[in-house]
C-alpha cells in the first residue's frame, strides 16, 4: 500500500471555526470593558483598566481609584454586566439547543411555556405575596424560575402522553396550548391585581437593574451545568438535523437527546429569566446569526453562542441605562430595537439557503 | 456466506398488516433488488430490516441475529438511505458525512482522527473530495444523492440497504449512482438491498429480485425469472415486452396499450 504524504489542508470551518471564536472572545471582552466603563457617574478609564488588571491572578498594580470609585466599580457595575453575560449568554446557548432540538429556526427558549410559566409565577407573587425575599433569596426571581421549569414540564407531559405524531410537532403544539393556559391565568391575575400592573410589567419586559454579587452567585451554579451539558450534546444535536429516523439508523436515540437538551437548556432559560425577567428577541437571534456567520454545526453554534449572546445583552444593557439617562429604558425593548435590524443586516449580508 | 437472511417476517403498522411472511436471503457480496407496485411494502421492509419498524420474524446480517442488538451495534452493521433523506442545509459534506461514524462513537465523544481519515478516503473514493467544504445544501442532486452514499459508507457496515437511490437523478446520474453501487459491492464485498421502481434498472443491476404485491412476497428469484411479460402484466397491470439483452439479462419495455407498436408518424413530420 502507498502511504500518502502527510500533508493535509486543514478544513476550511474548522479555520473559520478558530477565527469565529477569536472574534466572539474579543467581542466579549470590548463589551465588557464598554459596559465597566460607560453609567451615569464617570470613571477614569485608566483607573478601571488598572483595576482590572490588578484582578488577574499574579498581577498587582495600583489603580489609582478613589474607594468610592472602586466600590462603584466592583459592587455596582461590575456584577451587572456579570449578570448581563449570564443572562445573554445562557439565553442564546438555550435558544440554540431549542433550533437543534425542534430543527427550526423560529425555535426560541420560550417556545414550550417557560415564558408563561415564568411570567405566571412572578405575577402571582407580586400580586399575593407580600414579602420580598424569603432566606435570601428574592421571591420574585424564584417564582419565575419555578413557573419556568413547571411550563416547561407541563408541556413536555402533555406532548409525551397526547399521541404519536411524527416527531417533535406534538411537543410544540402542547407548548402552545400550555403558554396560551398560563397566559389566560396571568392576565385574569393581572385584571385581578390592577396596582401592581406597573411592577408586573416593568418585570415582563426584563431590567439588569437590581443584579448584584448576591444574584449572580445564586445563578452561577445552574448556569454552569446547563451551559455544560448543552456544550456536550454539540455532536449529538447535528446527528439530530438529519431527522429522528436517521438518527437511529446512525444509532442515537433522538428522544432521549431531546429530553436531555430541552431539560438544559430550559434549565438554562429559568435561571436567565429569574435573573432578569423575559428578555425576548435575543434567543432567537443570536444563535441564528451566529450559524449563519460561522456555518452549520452545533459544536460551534452552542459555544460561539454563549459568547455572542453575552456581548450582545452587556451591549444592549449599555445602550438601556445611557440613552434616557439617568432614566433606564426596558433592556427587552432594545434586545428588540437593536436585534431587530441587526438581524435584517446579518440576513441580507449572508443569504445562505435556510436551516 | 450468507449477508443477509430474511425468514417470516411481518410487519404490521396501526395494526394493519402490511408485510406478511417475507422470506429473502442475499449472500455476502450480493444484489437484491426490492420491486412491487406502489404501495406494496418495498420501503416498510427496507425500514424494518433497518430497524426503524417493530417486526416479527428474523432477519440475521452476516450470521448476526439483528433483534436485540444495541441501537450502535445494530448502525455497526446496516447502513440504511431512505428515499428521501432529511439533509442539513447548511452543514459542510464533511461533516455531514462525518455524522456517518456516530456509530463508533460513545454518547459525549467527538469523531477523532482515524474517523476523519475514514471520511477522506470516502470522500476520495465517492469523487467528493473538491466538495468537501460546500453546503450539503448547495450540491446537485447527483452529487447530494453521492453525499448520502458516502455518509452510509462511512458507517462500515457490510449490509447497505437503500430505498429508491436513483429517483430524483437524471439517466446519466442514475447510472452513475449504481455503477458506483455495484462496484463498492464488488470491491468491499458489501450486500446491497435497494428498492428499485424501474424494472428495467433492477434486471440490470441486481443479481436477485424480490417481489412483492400487496404485503406477500409473490416471486423472487434472478431477473430472468422474476420479470416476466405475464407477472408483470398481472401484478403492475402494465403491458410490456421483455427482450433479452446481450449480456443475457432480460431488458422491460412499455408496450402502449390499444396501439401498433410502431411510433405513430404525423403529417408535419413525414
Amino acid at each position: 500500500m502507498i502511504s500518502r504524504p502527510a500533508i493535509r489542508r486543514r478544513p476550511a470551518a474548522e479555520g473559520r471555526a478558530y477565527v469565529a471564536y477569536a472574534v466572539g472572545t474579543v467581542l466579549l471582552v470590548g463589551a465588557v470593558i464598554a459596559g465597566l466603563l460607560v453609567g451615569a457617574a464617570d470613571l477614569p478609564v485608566r483607573g478601571v483598566l488598572l483595576a482590572l488588571m490588578d484582578l488577574l491572578p499574579g498581577v498587582s498594580v495600583d489603580h489609582g481609584l478613589t474607594p468610592v470609585e472602586y466600590a462603584l466599580l466592583m459592587e455596582i457595575r461590575m456584577p451587572r454586566v456579570v449578570g448581563a453575560v449570564l443572562v445573554g449568554g445562557l439565553l442564546a446557548v438555550a435558544g440554540a439547543g431549542y433550533q437543534g432540538v425542534f430543527r427550526n429556526p423560529m425555535a426560541d427558549p420560550y417556545l414550550l411555556g417557560a415564558a408563561a410559566g415564568a411570567g405566571l409565577g412572578a405575577t402571582l407573587v407580586i400580586g399575593y405575596w407580600d414579602v420580598e425575599s424569603v432566606a435570601g433569596i428574592g421571591v420574585v426571581p424564584l417564582a419565575a424560575f419555578v413557573g419556568a421549569i413547571a411550563g416547561v414540564l407541563m408541556a413536555y407531559a402533555l406532548g409525551a402522553t397526547a399521541g404519536r405524531v411524527e416527531g417533535t410537532v406534538t411537543l410544540v403544539l402542547a407548548g402552545v396550548a400550555v403558554s396560551a393556559f398560563l397566559s389566560a391565568v396571568q392576565t385574569f391575575v393581572m385584571q385581578d391585581k390592577v396596582d401592581e400592573l406597573r411592577r408586573i410589567y416593568s418585570w415582563i419586559l426584563g431590567s439588569l437593574t437590581s443584579v448584584g454579587w448576591t444574584e449572580v452567585q445564586l445563578a452561577l451554579p445552574y448556569a454552569a451545568v446547563s451551559v455544560f451539558v448543552l456544550l456536550l450534546h454539540g455532536r449529538l444535536l447535528d446527528v439530530m438535523t438529519v431527522g429522528d429516523e436517521e438518527a437511529a439508523v446512525l444509532g442515537v436515540d433522538a428522544a432521549k437527546v431531546r429530553f436531555l437538551v430541552l431539560l438544559a437548556a430550559s434549565l438554562a432559560t429559568a435561571t436567565a429569566v429569574a435573573i432578569s425577567g423575559l428578555i425576548g428577541f435575543l434567543g432567537i437571534v443570536v444563535p441564528h446569526a451566529v450559524r449563519r456567520l460561522a456555518g452549520g454545526s452545533y459544536r460551534r453554534i452552542l459555544p460561539l453562542s454563549v459568547l455572542a449572546g453575552g456581548a450582545f445583552l452587556v451591549v444592549a444593557d449599555i445602550i438601556a441605562r445611557t440613552v434616557t439617562a439617568p432614566g433606564e429604558l426596558p433592556i427587552g425593548v432594545v434586545t428588540a430595537f437593536i436585534g431587530a435590524p441587526f438581524f435584517v443586516v446579518v440576513l441580507r449580508a449572508t443569504r445562505r439557503v435556510d436551516l | 456466506m450468507t449477508g443477509l437472511e430474511i425468514a417470516g417476517l411481518d410487519v404490521a403498522r396501526d395494526r394493519c398488516p402490511v408485510l406478511q411472511g417475507i422470506d429473502a436471503q442475499v449472500g455476502q457480496g450480493g444484489w437484491l433488488a426490492v420491486i412491487g407496485p406502489n404501495g406494496a411494502g418495498k420501503s416498510t421492509l427496507l425500514k424494518a430490516v433497518a430497524g426503524l419498524l417493530p417486526y416479527t420474524g428474523t432477519v440475521t446480517a452476516a450470521g448476526v441475529p439483528l433483534r436485540g442488538l444495541a441501537a450502535r451495534k445494530l448502525a455497526r452493521t446496516i447502513a440504511y438511505t431512505p428515499q428521501d433523506p432529511v439533509v442539513p442545509a447548511q452543514m459542510s459534506v464533511r461533516e455531514y458525512v462525518l455524522l456517518g461514524r456516530t456509530p463508533y462513537l460513545g454518547y459525549l465523544a467527538v469523531p477523532g482522527r482515524s474517523d476523519r481519515a475514514i471520511v477522506d478516503g470516502v470522500l476520495e473514493r465517492l469523487d467528493l473530495g473538491s466538495f468537501a467544504e460546500r453546503e450539503v445544501g448547495r450540491l446537485s442532486g447527483g452529487e447530494r444523492q453521492r453525499a448520502v452514499l458516502a455518509r452510509a459508507l462511512a458507517q462500515q457496515a457490510p449490509v447497505l440497504l437503500l430505498d429508491e437511490p436513483t429517483t430524483a437523478l437524471d439517466l446519466g446520474h442514475q447510472q452513475q449512482v449504481l455503477e458506483l453501487v455495484d462496484r463498492l459491492r464488488r470491491d468491499d464485498g458489501l450486500t446491497v438491498v435497494t428498492t428499485l421502481h424501474d424494472l428495467g434498472v433492477a434486471a440490470q443491476y441486481a443479481d436477485r429480485l424480490l417481489l412483492l404485491v400487496e404485503g406477500r412476497a409473490v416471486a423472487s428469484g434472478t431477473a430472468a425469472e422474476v420479470l416476466t411479460p405475464e407477472s408483470i402484466a398481472r401484478h403492475y397491470n402494465a403491458h410490456v415486452e421483455v427482450t433479452t439483452g446481450t449480456d443475457g439479462r432480460p431488458q422491460v419495455h412499455l408496450v402502449r396499450p390499444g396501439r401498433d407498436t410502431a411510433v405513430p408518424v404525423r403529417k408535419a413530420d413525414a
